[in-house]
């Protein structure tokens, strides 16, 4: 049972392919990988990757892109990927921006199960961050709301990773134990996993395949040169507020400053284990148990590490940050009503012990938040059904729900007394559930060669429940939300190697309990719960041409999502907060999370290209500018730099334009050699929130290129080692947004070691 | 004036209840009072008692006084504050507001508590203290401007490590403020005299407030402008110049007519931020700046001074863990203030550092420390 070819897919694999067609056709993977040439795995679209969605703005990052690029991480895996744009608040935290929207606006999917639940808040989350790069095949990024198939929060495009599946052995049993060792010079990153694939197939092709490891790392202070604020006349210094740096001598003038190089509130522990069995009952059929554990240690967030004009010693710092992820999936079929079929019930518990340490008051407070979810998929595609003559339709369908219950608690102590208070609530209400889920059908129709059609809907609902804590003035919620979405598409090869594609997509995004519930402090100031919010939905219209011949393969799509009853950021006055809650009325600013009274708007324009050259030679390259806008609420003092203040301003952390290139070379012989570049320009239009937000230095960020070298040996399957030069120019440079600067001049070091018994 | 301040005092006392069933526990414990508290309900002592004349003081051709504007504004051109109203540069109160109230729950629960404060009490002032973003955070990072700053170009440099220690004058929250308050939380915590502990974060907090106003005009000139509003939020909670609260409470009600005068300047430096709204500042503009700081920190250190001058008369008049309570707070407001004293007059500052540096309970002693005080901080 072999993966399928990359010829082009159908596009009734928009709604299948991330959960259905590819898990069930590429059960098994290939251990040979290095037999396809190096330079296949360049894609640049849904064309070249089975795992990504043909009809919408999509491309894809596989195994072997992870090997050749050697991300810090699963978020990191994603930076050369059309029109995604990684921020950091942290070392170790990591969150993808598509088409401008982030955190609750993008849907994340492992294996087709939600990572997402009702605590994800606003804003960039670390979430993507606590999936192990190891344990992922790939991953594919949708551009565009995605509601219909996946529903609530897929308003800026959906992440779908998917899982290390075990190997296809090349006689009835084998075994392959590897060793994986990674090492960085910029954070002293030490991090080693070891795995075990083990398969066993049957002559009749009934087997059972493992594929699971463990794995652990270290990573320390990070190193890279400062990022200046770009405009250093002014009083606004010439550093930003954050990161601050080790060597800094605050008695000296910045130009008589030592070199800035070692960012405090960095680093981080890492210990990773996964197991995946599949038990693969007959052709067609097969059995999922799996399970991921993921635990960050001690990893301090960086913009509050200090916050700015905080003393030294003040820090946020993650002590824990969990993710356990248990499911079984059956993938089967059942007649020509469920050719393809899948159903998944999963558990998965998402746990995080945060501890602020807060010298001046001789205190420290943790808060513990734990949210369990448990979630049943279901869903399914028909056989291809003649509707009318020359004309096939796909018609696919399913139903899937989830139940969140989150757990929350804060206390803190004094150091010097011993004197420890609990809280009368934690970050969520204590007991909050969330439940959430829908119904949806897809048709897709192919009304002779050249056109394919497809449409959808979803009819989804989401309820919440959380008690009141009236010690803290806080309201009870019980809210209950509906929304019917839908979507249509149209591809047509308008003049073959050309198609043009177009896409309107509705979605939704029901208020979660981090909006209704939730009492932070978030980069921009404190933000407090609004129990009276609706849905926000986006209206997406995209146009697209995707070219492809032999050598040139190319991707430009133009989008406008129209956010309506948007949930954003509003800057609040002292006045407004909730009774009983100090920490607000005492914050330099304040937010609460409210539905605009107009619409918000997020246009752009993407692009990707790869060219095949001669010699094993391969170029990429891509492009992506989104500008936004939406209503003003809320103000700041006049004559602060940089933001708009009109009637209509920017959205908060919009990603300027950005892009990447690259070039690979590889030889039959195994050597490997290429290298990229990642640019942005400066980003100036700042929304009322980025003003306030520690992340963003107050004139805007400014614009870098930085240039990564790649070297690679790889023999067979036995031995693969790979080299990275990062920022082979040490520029200065931080992705708009992120607290941290990106790494320094340095070297990844990859070692992988195996062999099939 | 007077009478309004020394009302809005008795109603912070009064509305705490006459009860000494008070809670006295977060938790929610009712708690029975360990014992009253010696400094709340004293008679009217005869030798705190002051009635500020300044009828003699002439003040400067170019303060601002938007009470009585002068033709040509004292050289003041036309502003947004000759109205003798705060208009908010921000969108809505500074977060010096909650910190200032926060000080007055502090109070209630401490120093203005019927009862005598338990632990209990303290930890759940300190609670207040304590709060994220609030007095605990500011007190650390607390400058004062009087001071030269630290070297370089860091205008937040006390936040950094080793320099608290290396500029404690400057530093003067992180080097002087937060040891005093850290220790008298955890004394009183041990119930270790428990008045002088309240009495000891009571001078501190006050010598925070006064050194914030002076401060946020500083960095309401190049980091953010809001902070102007800031430095009226810690006098005041930015209320009508007849509604004081806050530090203002205090010193409205031991010299009203150096309430006004720091009100006064605190406008100046608002009209100052009308004038010249530009971020950062615009150096042409300076001049008004430094008219408003050196108004400002006249009638700011004469209003500290006089309720200095006050609690070294409580002395005669208490005793017991009152009178020890009255001790510790001038030890501490003095200590804070000398500096300041010593550069307006030596010697008499020299002859109040004898005091406040072991206060007793001599009325000569006392008398010639209020001499002291009256000499060094003649007009507001």
């Amino acid at each position: 049972m072999a993966c399928p070819s990359r010829a082009r897919a159908p596009r009734r694999a928009l709604l299948l392919r991330l959960g259905l067609v590819a898990t069930l056709t590429c059960a098994w993977r290939a251990p040979a990988a290095a037999e396809e040439s190096y330079e296949s795995v360049v894609v640049t679209g849904p064309d070249d990757d089975p795992d990504a969605d043909a009809g919408r703005a999509s491309s894809s990052v596989d195994r072997r892109d992870l090997d050749r690029r050697l991300p810090r991480s699963t978020p990191d895996a994603l930076r050369y990927e059309p029109g995604v744009f990684v921020q950091q608040s942290a070392h170790g935290q990591g969150s993808a921006y598509l088409r401008g929207l982030t955190g609750q606006q993008t849907l994340l999917l492992f294996d087709g199960i939600r990572l997402n639940n009702s605590t994800y808040r606003q804003g960039p989350n670390q979430y993507f961050f606590t999936l192990d790069a190891h344990a992922v095949r790939s991953i594919a990024v949708t551009r565009g709301g995605a509601s219909t198939r996946w529903g609530s929060d897929a308003l800026g495009g959906v992440i779908a990773a998917l899982p290390l599946e075990p190997s296809t052995p090349p006689t009835g049993t084998a075994v392959s134990p590897r060793l994986f060792a990674r090492g960085a010079t910029a954070d002293r990153e030490r991090g080693l996993r070891l795995q075990l694939d083990l398969t066993t197939v049957t002559a009749a092709g009934i087997g059972i395949g493992f594929v699971g490891g463990f794995g652990a790392r270290r990573a320390t202070l990070l190193h890279g040169p400062p990022v200046l604020n770009p405009d250093r006349s002014t009083d606004a210094g010439a550093l930003p507020w954050v990161p601050r740096y080790k060597e800094y001598d605050p008695t000296l003038p910045f130009d008589r400053q030592p070199t800035l190089s070692t960012q405090l509130g960095t680093g981080f522990d890492e210990l990773t284990g996964d197991g995946r069995l599949v038990l693969q009952l007959r052709e067609g059929e097969r059995l999922t148990v799996a399970g991921y554990a993921y635990r960050e240690y001690d990893a301090p967030r960086t913009d509050q590490c200090p916050p700015p004009t905080a003393s030294y010693d003040q820090c946020l710092t993650y002590e824990e940050q969990f993710r356990h992820l248990a499911y079984v999936a059956w993938d089967g079929r059942l007649g020509a009503i469920a050719e393809s079929a899948r159903a998944t019930l999963s558990w998965q518990e998402q746990h995080e012990n945060r501890r602020l340490d807060l010298p001046a008051a001789n205190l420290v407070g943790h808060g513990v938040d734990t949210v369990e979810t448990w979630g049943v998929t279901l869903h399914a595609a028909t056989v291809p059904l003649a509707v009318a003559d020359g004309v096939a339709a796909t018609l696919s369908y399913g139903a899937d729900t989830y139940f969140d219950w989150v757990r929350s608690q804060a206390r803190h102590a004094y150091t010097d007394t011993g004197d420890a208070v609990a809280e009368s609530r934690g970050q969520y209400l204590d007991g909050a559930t969330y439940t959430y889920g829908g119904l949806f059908t897809d048709l897709s129709l192919a009304p002779g060669d050249r056109v394919e059609i497809d449409g959808g809907a979803r009819l989804g609902y989401a309820v919440a429940h959380a008690r009141g804590d009236p010690a803290s003035g806080t309201a009870p919620v019980d809210r209950r939300f509906t929304a019917l979405v839908g979507h249509a598409g149209v591809s047509f090869a308008a003049a073959p190697p050309l198609t043009l594609l177009a896409n309107y997509d509705y979605s939704f995004r029901a208020p979660n309990l981090d909006d209704m519930t939730a009492r932070q402090q978030t980069g921009p100031g404190f933000q407090f719960e609004n129990p009276r919010l609706h849905p926000e939905r986006a209206h997406t219209f995209e146009a697209g041409g995707r070219l492809k011949t032999v050598a040139l393969v190319a991707d430009l799509w133009l989008f406008e999502t129209l956010l309506v009853d948007a949930i954003t950021k509003v800057a609040m006055s002292a006045t407004d907060c909730p009774p009983s809650t100090p920490q607000c009325t005492g914050s330099w600013s304040r937010f609460q999370l409210q539905n605009s009274p107009s619409y918000s708007e997020l246009r752009g324009v993407e692009a990707a290209a790869r060219l095949r050259l001669p010699y094993r030679v391969s170029l990429r390259a891509t492009v992506a500018y989104v500008w936004s806008e939406g209503p003003r609420q809320g103000s700041v003092a006049e004559g602060v730099y940089g933001v708009a203040l009109g009637d209509r301003v920017p959205l908060s952390r919009t990603p300027p334009l950005h892009g990447t290139a690259e070039f690979a070379w590889t030889h039959a012989s195994g050597v490997s050699a290429g290298g990229g570049l990642q640019w942005a320009a400066a980003q100036r239009r700042l929304a009322i929130a980025d003003y306030t937000d520690g992340r963003i230095p107050k004139y805007g960020t400014p614009g870098f290129a930085v240039v990564h070298l790649r070297g690679a040996y790889r023999l067979d399957t036995d031995l693969v080692v790979a080299i990275v030069v990062e920022n082979l120019l040490n520029a200065s440079y931080r992705f708009h947004g992120s607290s941290v600067n990106g790494a320094g001049r340095g070297l990844i070091v990859h070692l992988e070691a195996g062999h099939w018994l | 004036m007077e009478s309004r301040a020394s009302l809005a005092l008795v109603g912070v006392i009064a509305s705490l209840g006459l009860s000494c069933t008070d809670d006295n526990d977060r938790t929610g414990d009712q708690t029975t009072c360990i014992g009253p508290n010696e400094l709340v309900g004293q008679p009217a002592c005869g030798a705190a008692a002051y009635q500020e004349d300044v009828s003699a003081c002439l003040h400067a051709a170019t303060d601002y006084e938007p009470r009585q504007l002068t033709a040509d504004h004292n050289g003041w051109p036309a502003c947004i504050a000759d109205d003798d109203a705060w208009h908010l540069i921000g969108a809505g109160p500074p977060a010096a507001v909650s910190r200032s109230l926060a000080f007055e729950a502090m109070a209630t629960k401490l120093w203005l508590n019927p009862c005598r404060p338990s632990p209990a009490d303290f930890l759940s002032a300190r609670d207040d203290y304590s709060t994220p973003e609030g007095l605990a955070s500011r007190v650390a990072r607390r400058q004062d401007i009087s001071y030269p700053e630290v070297p370089g170009d860091d205008k937040f440099a006390c936040g950094n490590q080793g320099i608290p220690e290396a500029y404690p004058d400057r530093c003067a929250g992180p080097a002087k403020l937060k040891p005093l308050i850290d220790a008298a939380f955890q004394r009183g915590s041990e119930a270790v005299e428990p008045l002088s502990q309240a009495a000891r974060i009571e001078a501190a907090l006050l010598w925070f407030f006064y050194l914030s106003m002076s401060s946020e005009i500083w960095t309401c000139g190049f980091n953010n402008i809001n902070d102007c509003d800031s430095a009226a939020g810690y006098y005041t909670q930015i209320t009508p110049r007849d509604a004081p609260a806050g530090l203002a409470v205090y010193v409205a009600a031991v010299g009203p007519e150096t309430h006004q005068r720091i009100y006064d300047a605190l406008l100046a430096a608002r009209c100052w931020r009308d004038i010249d709204q530009a971020m950062p500042a615009t150096p042409a503009f300076v001049g008004y700046y430094d008219r408003a700081q050196a108004q400002l920190a006249k009638a700011a250190l004469r209003g500290v001074a006089l309720i200095l001058r006050q609690r070294v008369g409580e002395i005669l008049c208490a005793g017991g863990e009152a009178r020890a309570a009255h001790v510790a707070f001038v030890e501490v407001l003095g200590g804070l203030l000398d500096h300041a004293a010593s550069g307006i007059a030596g010697g008499a500052a020299a002859s109040l550092r004898v005091f406040t540096a072991s206060p007793t309970a001599d009325p000569s002693a006392v008398a010639a420390a209020q001499a002291a005080i009256d000499t060094i901080f003649t007009c507001p």
